[in-house]
């Protein structure tokens, strides 16, 4: 077989070339914002870890757990000085940051290993719950949120305002436990718990979709309600557009920024907190059984890893949305 | 059998079920326009101008419940019967329909290009190449500086007199057979207003469209209109060629707009006259004359009975009273500005809430 046709080759761009564009998009409003977040990003991080330090600092006394309930005064002062615990405050800030920048937050008394290891070997099924949860309560929100929006005070509307109500009133473990024994003990659809088949993702993601749904879904009516009384839709319906492009085309186009900082923020706050009872009452292996545990066993570093982490994600998360709001509303994204 | 007329609309009317009950927007309207022509509708706020205009491509603002009558043809297809689906290919296609303010009538986070050629898309059989091509020329058409750069911009890149600009070419994309301007000069600044109107009228001349002007201003209607009708109350009160009626008004709501329109040579110590009380803002099917609580000339017939059309060919008024006699009395537009008449007037009258409003008013010093 031969090549007849050999592709153009691809122009390599010169290095001046390359470090010009680079520099003029960083110059972009884009560019700007998004450095703008990393800095803000690396203030928050370091706040997060200066908090973590401090009540590591203050809280509990790690030489008492270590050493047998017999060990003498002298014999416990000796642990301090070994574990470096009788320096000074700053000293001991310093050399933590130090082996933070080696992404070592110490030895987990419980799993024997490093406390990050132990995180990092749990984070991706926390993640992926997540993400998926997240999809769920957007698409039960959007979905929910668009229906309700614009049939105002019709049967529907009333319906899944119940819902949404519903949604952000209940306790999320106990939405999960209910889930279990309808749909798992009763009609053993599903599995109970567990991740040894994707189907035991249902039961923990709808409830994480429910739990969080409820505000996109409100916030979405109430900006699809305010959109579709402006004049331009009416305007748009008086040259003949059909509905549904309406709604398509123009307005959830204008809503989607609030909407999707709506879903980011829920997304972010699953992190801060929702998801870990869910994984618990699932026995999903992420985060939450993990932390749970540890704290139970007074392993600091483990919580202290899960917090570091959980604090970069949702910084990371904020960050994704802004930059994604930015590109799907032109407005704000001046030529 | 398609009709001879372009538009003919025939005792409509448009009530509102509101809490309160039923409200009349348009009680009982008709008339007729040909192609070609243009039909200037002249009334207060809420004297049903737009709730006619509105009715014919079915469009109203979310939340309304309302009830239509009569008919309203186009071209002898009865638009009140038409499915949502029906009242879309009409929309746009065949009555292009162009709103007040323009600052708000477009998508603002859409290019104006993809918002005509959306329009077009759904009304031609243009491809999409095809389309884009003839937003240029509308753009170009309508006077938009440097049309093939500007499709690519967004509404709030121009300023409120551009918008509308493109908000007319919007509504002729589709080469309409009749444009409804629904006071679509009122929310610009004279210079503005003038260069639409204009633009309007050329417009309607060479794609031989119909327009209905609604507004509230004669001036406007003397600038670009054939014909004028006169809406009170969700009535018409008065039609005639525009020549007719701004020389002669017959019914002294006409008359009163009139007097109100300010002139040059008239010296300063001239007060304007304001039509005494308010008009009403939900009407309610009463007997009697709409105008007569607030009329000056007004008898117990008027309060009583509805007055019937006198009817001239080519000019003709909803009053009891006879036109000779009012001209008589209060002469033509010039002496309607003096006030002898209507003092005498009022002093023979039986004191209606209406009248003592006015009394208080000539009274005030300014």
């Amino acid at each position: 077989m031969t090549t007849t046709q050999v592709p153009a080759p691809t122009p390599v761009p010169s290095p001046a070339a390359t470090g010009r564009t680079r520099r003029s998009w960083l110059r972009s409003p884009l560019g700007r914002l998004v450095l703008r977040r990393l800095r803000d990003a690396v203030i928050v991080q370091f706040l997060v870890v200066a908090v973590i330090f401090v009540i590591g600092y203050y809280v509990g006394d790690p030489v008492s757990a270590f050493a047998s309930p017999e060990a003498t005064e002298e014999q416990l002062a000796q642990l301090r000085r070994s574990l470096g615990l009788d320096q000074p405050f700053w000293v001991q800030f310093g050399r933590y940051l130090e082996d933070l920048a080696r992404l070592d937050v110490g030895t987990s008394v419980w799993q024997q290993r490093p406390a990050m290891e132990a995180v990092w070997e749990v984070i991706g099924n926390t993640v992926l719950l997540a993400i998926l949860g997240a999809v769920a309560a957007t698409v039960f929100g959007v979905v929910g949120g668009v229906l309700a929006g614009t049939r105002p005070g019709s049967a529907v509307d009333k319906v899944i305002n119940l819902i949404s109500v519903l949604s952000l009133s209940v306790a999320s473990f106990w939405i999960g436990l209910l889930l279990i024994i309808v749909f798992a003990v009763r009609l053993n659809m599903v599995p109970t718990s567990g991740w040894y088949e994707w189907r035991g993702l249902i039961l923990p993601v709808a409830t994480l979709g429910f739990i969080h749904g409820g505000r996109i879904c409100q916030v979405t009516r109430s900006v699809v309600l305010d959109e579709m009384s402006k004049a331009y839709v009416l305007v748009a319906r008086s040259r003949g557009l059909p509905y549904r492009r309406l709604v398509a085309g123009h307005v959830l186009r204008n809503v989607a920024a609030t909407v999707l900082t709506t879903a980011g923020w829920e997304f972010a706050r699953m992190f801060g907190g929702s998801i870990y009872p869910i994984e618990v009452v699932f026995a999903w292996p992420g985060l939450g059984p993990l932390m749970t545990t540890a704290a139970h066993r007074h392993d600091f570093p483990i919580v202290e890893a899960a917090v570091l982490i959980t604090g970069a994600l949702v910084i990371l998360v904020n960050l994704a949305v802004d930059v994604a709001s930015h590109l799907l509303d032109r407005r704000l994204r001046p030529e | 059998m398609t009709s001879a007329r372009l538009l003919e609309v025939d005792e409509l009317s448009v009530v509102f079920s509101t809490a309160r009950g039923e409200v009349y927007g348009v009680d009982g309207v008709s008339f007729t326009l040909d192609h070609g022509e243009t039909l200037g509708v002249v009334g207060e706020s809420g004297s049903g101008k737009s709730v006619t205009a509105t009715s014919l491509i079915g469009v109203r603002p979310p939340l309304t419940r309302v009830r239509t009558s009569g008919s309203a043809r186009l071209e002898g297809r009865e638009l009140l019967d038409m499915s949502e689906a029906e009242l879309r290919g009409i929309r746009g296609a065949e009555i292009g329909y162009v709103f007040q303010d323009p600052m708000t009538a477009l998508d603002p986070s859409i290019p104006v290009g993809n918002q005509i050629v959306e329009t077009l898309l759904v009304h031609t059989g243009l491809d999409k190449a095809g389309a884009q091509r003839r937003a240029v020329e509308l753009l170009d058409m309508v006077g938009i500086p440097n049309a093939a750069a500007s499709t690519r911009n967004l509404p709030d890149q121009f300023s409120g007199g551009m918008r509308q600009r493109i908000l007319v070419a919007l509504a002729i994309s589709c080469r309409p057979k009749l444009l409804i301007a629904d006071e679509a000069t009122t929310a610009l600044d004279p210079t503005v207003q003038t260069q639409i109107l204009a633009l309007l009228r050329s417009l309607c001349r060479e794609l031989s469209m119909a327009m209905i002007m609604i507004t509230h201003d004669f001036g406007v209607v003397a600038a670009t209109c054939d014909r004028v009708q006169v809406m009170y109350a969700g009535r018409i009160v008065e039609r005639g060629s525009v020549a007719d009626v701004l020389t002669g008004p017959r019914h002294p709501y006409t008359a009163g707009l009139l007097r109100l329109a300010p002139r040059l040579e008239i010296n300063h110590h001239h007060r304007l006259r304001p039509i005494p009380g308010r008009a009403p803002t939900a009407i309610r099917n009463e007997p009697g004359c709409r105008f007569s609580p607030r009329c000056e000339f007004a008898d117990d017939r008027c309060h009583r009975e509805e007055p019937p059309w006198s009817d001239g060919l080519t000019h003709a008024s909803a009053c009891w009273r006879n036109p000779a006699e009012l001209a008589s009395r209060d002469g033509g537009q010039a002496e309607l500005a003096s006030r002898d008449g209507g003092q005498a007037e009022l002093a023979s009258r039986d004191r209606g809430q209406a009248e003592s409003t006015m009394l208080d008013r000539d009274r005030e010093p300014r």
